[in-house]
C-alpha cells in the first residue's frame, strides 16, 4: 500500500513534473526563437539563461555566462556621454517595475563592438510575489538609428536652406495661421528678422483686395501658382513687389491642410523695369519728334527746291528770250560791242541754267526714297560705257573692265555714280593720245571698295579734300567744261549707301577714284 | 489751207506769255490763242462764265497749262476739267518751268495729254512752243462730237 502510495504520489508528482517541463519547453522554444535578445537573470541578478540573439548581441556564450553578474555580460554605456548607465537589473530588483532603457543607449559586446540598443527589463515573481528574477529584453538599433540619423540630418540640411534662402518661404494653415517661415520671409515683409511668429494669423499684405481674390481663385482651382508677380506691402506700409509660388497641400481624401510657397522681392527690379521702360518711352518720344521735326526740314527743303526750281528759272528764261528777240530784231542797229555784251549775257544764263538744273539733281540724290535691289555692277559699268563711247566716237580709249562683285542698292542712284566717274575719267584724259581707264574692285571684305582709275590730268593731292563738295572745281573751265557737282553727287549717293568716297591723283599722272559700299 | 484751230493758253506771268506768243508768232500760231491769267479765269472761259458769258461757245483745240498761277493753280483746272463732263475730253498740255517728280505724277494721274518743261534757252523754247502749237492746233484730231471754236 506503502508502496502503492508511493508509486501514486510519485506518479502524481512526475504528472506535475512532465507539465512544469512541457511549459518551460515551451517558453524556451519561445525564448531561443524571438527576433530580440532574452537574456533571464535569477534574484541575485547573475545570469541563468540566453537566447542565440541575446549571445550574438553581447559576445557571450550562454555557458560562459551562466552565473556571472548582468552587469559583466550586459555593459552599457551613454552613447554620447560614454558614462556607465544603471543597469536596469539593479532598477528591476530595487522597485520590481518593468524598466525601459535610457535613450541613447550602446551595449558594449565581449570583443568591444558597440551596438546601440533598445530594452526593457522586468522581475519575475513566484507564487507568493517575491522577485526571484529579472528577463531582460533588447534588441539591435543600428538600423534604426542609421535611418533616424539620415531623417535629421535631411531635416536639418533642410531647415538650412529653408533659413538662409533668399527667398521667403511660409507654410500656413487654410484658416491663415503661420506654421512656419523663414528668415526671409521676416525681411521681405518687412518683420524683425529674428522673430519667431509662428502661430500668428497673417496679416493682409494686399495692396489689393480684388487682385488677391484672382490670386486666390486661381490657387484654390489649380492647386498651384508659379511665378506671379504681387503688388504688396510691408507690415509698415511701404509698396513691394514680389515674385510668389505657392502650392496646396491635401489629405489623401483631398481636404486642404495647408499653404505652402516662397516668394522673392522684386521691387528692385520691378523699378528697373518701370525705369527702362519710361527710358524707352521718352526715347521713342523724342525719335518721333525729331523725326516730325526732319520731316518738316525735309518738306521745307523739298519746298525750297521747287519754288528754286520754278521761280529762279523763269527769269532766267526771260532773260535769254529778250537777249534772243533782241538779237532777232535789232542785230543791225547794234555796234560790235553790244552784240559782244549780248553774247555774254546769253553765255551767262546758259550757265546758271546748268547750275540750277545740277543743284536742283543734287537735291534730288539727297530726298530721293531709295530702292534697294541686288545689282550686277558688271552690267551697270557696261552700259554707262557703252553710252560714253557713244557720246565720244573720236576718242580711243582703252577700257580695262575687272570683274566687278553685285551690290545691294538703289540702281537709279548707283548708274548716276557711275555716270558720274566715267564721264569725269573720259572727259579728264582728253589730252591723252590713248586714254586708258581701268574699273575694278580693290577688297572684297565687310565693305567692297570699288575704283575707277585713268591716266588723265590727275590733280594735286593738296586740293583733294574739296573734290567733293558742291560746286567744287580743280581745273579752269576753259580747260575741262563742268559745273562742279557730279563728284558731289557721288559722295551724297555713296554716303547714303552707308559707304565713303575718296581718291588718289599726281598731276599729270592720272587719278584714281575709289567708293566704298557695305557688303551684304 | 491748214486749218488753226484756237489755243487757250494759262498764264500768269506777262514775260511768259509775251515771250510765248513771240515763239507761237513766228510760226503764224499766235492769232488764234486766247490768254487767261489765272485758274479761275480759265474755268470762267472753259464754262462760259463771269466775263466771258457772252464768248462764242465751243471748246479750245487744246489748253496750255501753267501749274504755278495765283488763285487756283494748273492741277487744280485740270481736276477740275477731268471731273466736268463738258470739258473732260479737252487735250490739256502742262507748260512749266520744271520737271517736279510731284508735278508730273500728279498731272497724269488726273489725265495730262502731254507734259512740256520750258527750256531756259529761248531757241529751244520757240522749237518746243512751235511744236506743241503745230500739233495741238493743227496736227491733232480733236475728240468726237466736241463743239471747236473756228
Amino acid at each position: 500500500m506503502k508502496d502503492m502510495k508511493k508509486t501514486s504520489t510519485s506518479k502524481s508528482q512526475s504528472k506535475t513534473e512532465i507539465a512544469l517541463k512541457e511549459s518551460e519547453q515551451r517558453y524556451r522554444t519561445i525564448m531561443m526563437s524571438v527576433g530580440d535578445g532574452v537574456i533571464a537573470t535569477d534574484s541575485a541578478g547573475r545570469v541563468e539563461m540566453m537566447n542565440p540573439v541575446a549571445e550574438e548581441l553581447t559576445g557571450w556564450k550562454q555557458e560562459e555566462a551562466q552565473g556571472n553578474s548582468l552587469e559583466k555580460i550586459f555593459q552599457i554605456i551613454n552613447e554620447e556621454t560614454r558614462q556607465i548607465v544603471e543597469n536596469p537589473v539593479r532598477r528591476v530588483m530595487r522597485e520590481g517595475i518593468v524598466v525601459g532603457l535610457a535613450n541613447h543607449s550602446m551595449l558594449i559586446a565581449k570583443n568591444g563592438t558597440e551596438y546601440p540598443i533598445a530594452d526593457s527589463g522586468a522581475p519575475i515573481r513566484n507564487e507568493e510575489g517575491d522577485i526571484t528574477g529579472m528577463v531582460l529584453v533588447f534588441r539591435d538599433q543600428t538600423q534604426e538609428r542609421t535611418s533616424q540619423k539620415a531623417l535629421q540630418e535631411s531635416e536639418r540640411k533642410f531647415r538650412e536652406i529653408v533659413t538662409y534662402l533668399d527667398e521667403g518661404y511660409y507654410s500656413v494653415t487654410s484658416e491663415g495661421l503661420l506654421l512656419d517661415h523663414n528668415q526671409a520671409f521676416n525681411r521681405i515683409l518687412g518683420y524683425d528678422i529674428a522673430k519667431d511668429l509662428k502661430g500668428i494669423k497673417l496679416p493682409d499684405f494686399w495692396q489689393n483686395s480684388d487682385e488677391r481674390k484672382v490670386y486666390l481663385h486661381e490657387l484654390m482651382t489649380r492647386g498651384f501658382i508659379r511665378n506671379y508677380l504681387i503688388n504688396a506691402k510691408t507690415i509698415g506700409g511701404e509698396k513691394v513687389v514680389v515674385m510668389a509660388n505657392s502650392h496646396l497641400i491635401k489629405d489623401e481624401k483631398g481636404g486642404l491642410i495647408r499653404i505652402e510657397g516662397t516668394y522673392n522681392d522684386f521691387t528692385d527690379r520691378k523699378r528697373a523695369e518701370e525705369e527702362i521702360r519710361k527710358l524707352n518711352a521718352e526715347l521713342e518720344g523724342r525719335v518721333v519728334m525729331r523725326t516730325a521735326q526732319l520731316e518738316a526740314s525735309n518738306k521745307e527743303l523739298e519746298a525750297f527746291s521747287y519754288s528754286v526750281s520754278h521761280d529762279l528759272r523763269a527769269p532766267l528764261r526771260h532773260v535769254s528770250g529778250y537777249v534772243e528777240l533782241l538779237n532777232k530784231r535789232f542785230q543791225s542797229e547794234l555796234p560790235e560791242k553790244g552784240q559782244h555784251y549780248l553774247n555774254s549775257i546769253g553765255d551767262s544764263v546758259r550757265i546758271m541754267g546748268m547750275l540750277i538744273d545740277d543743284l536742283l539733281q543734287f537735291s534730288r540724290t539727297g530726298r530721293m526714297e531709295m530702292h534697294q535691289s541686288d545689282l550686277d555692277m558688271n552690267e551697270i559699268v557696261k552700259e554707262v560705257k557703252e553710252s560714253l563711247c557713244k557720246d565720244n566716237p573720236d576718242r580711243k580709249i582703252e577700257w580695262v573692265l575687272g570683274k566687278l562683285p553685285s551690290v545691294n542698292g538703289d540702281e537709279a542712284m548707283l548708274r548716276l555714280v557711275w555716270m558720274n566717274l566715267l564721264s569725269n575719267a573720259v572727259k579728264f584724259t582728253r589730252t591723252r593720245k590713248k586714254a586708258r581707264i581701268e574699273i575694278g574692285v580693290s577688297k572684297e571684305n565687310k565693305e567692297l571698295v570699288l575704283f575707277v582709275r585713268d591716266n588723265g590730268v590727275g590733280f594735286d593731292m593738296q586740293y583733294a579734300q574739296k573734290l567733293f563738295g558742291v560746286f567744287q572745281r580743280l581745273h579752269p573751265t576753259e580747260e575741262f567744261e563742268g559745273t562742279g557737282i557730279g563728284l558731289a553727287n557721288v559722295h551724297r549717293i555713296v554716303l547714303r549707301h552707308g559707304g565713303r568716297t575718296w581718291a588718289e591723283a599726281e598731276p599729270d599722272k592720272g587719278a584714281v577714284f575709289y567708293f566704298s559700299i557695305p557688303n551684304k | 489751207m491748214v486749218e488753226i484751230r484756237t489755243i487757250l493758253f494759262a498764264e500768269d506771268n506777262p514775260k511768259d506769255v509775251e515771250l510765248t506768243l513771240e515763239a507761237l508768232g513766228d510760226h503764224n500760231l499766235a492769232n488764234n490763242v486766247i490768254v487767261v491769267r489765272d485758274g479761275v479765269e480759265t474755268m470762267d472761259y472753259l464754262r462760259c462764265e463771269g466775263k466771258y458769258k457772252q464768248r462764242k461757245p465751243g471748246n479750245p483745240a487744246v489748253l496750255l497749262l501753267d501749274i504755278k498761277m495765283p488763285r487756283m493753280d494748273g492741277i487744280e483746272v485740270l481736276r477740275a476739267i477731268r471731273n466736268d463732263n463738258k470739258l473732260k475730253m479737252l487735250p490739256v498740255v502742262m507748260l512749266t518751268s520744271s520737271r517736279e517728280e510731284q508735278d508730273l505724277i500728279k498731272s497724269y494721274e488726273l489725265g495730262v495729254n502731254a507734259y512740256v518743261v520750258k527750256p531756259v534757252d529761248f531757241k529751244e523754247f520757240i522749237e518746243a512752243v512751235k511744236q506743241i502749237g503745230v500739233f495741238w492746233a493743227v496736227i491733232n484730231e480733236v475728240p468726237p462730237a466736241s463743239k471747236i471754236i473756228r
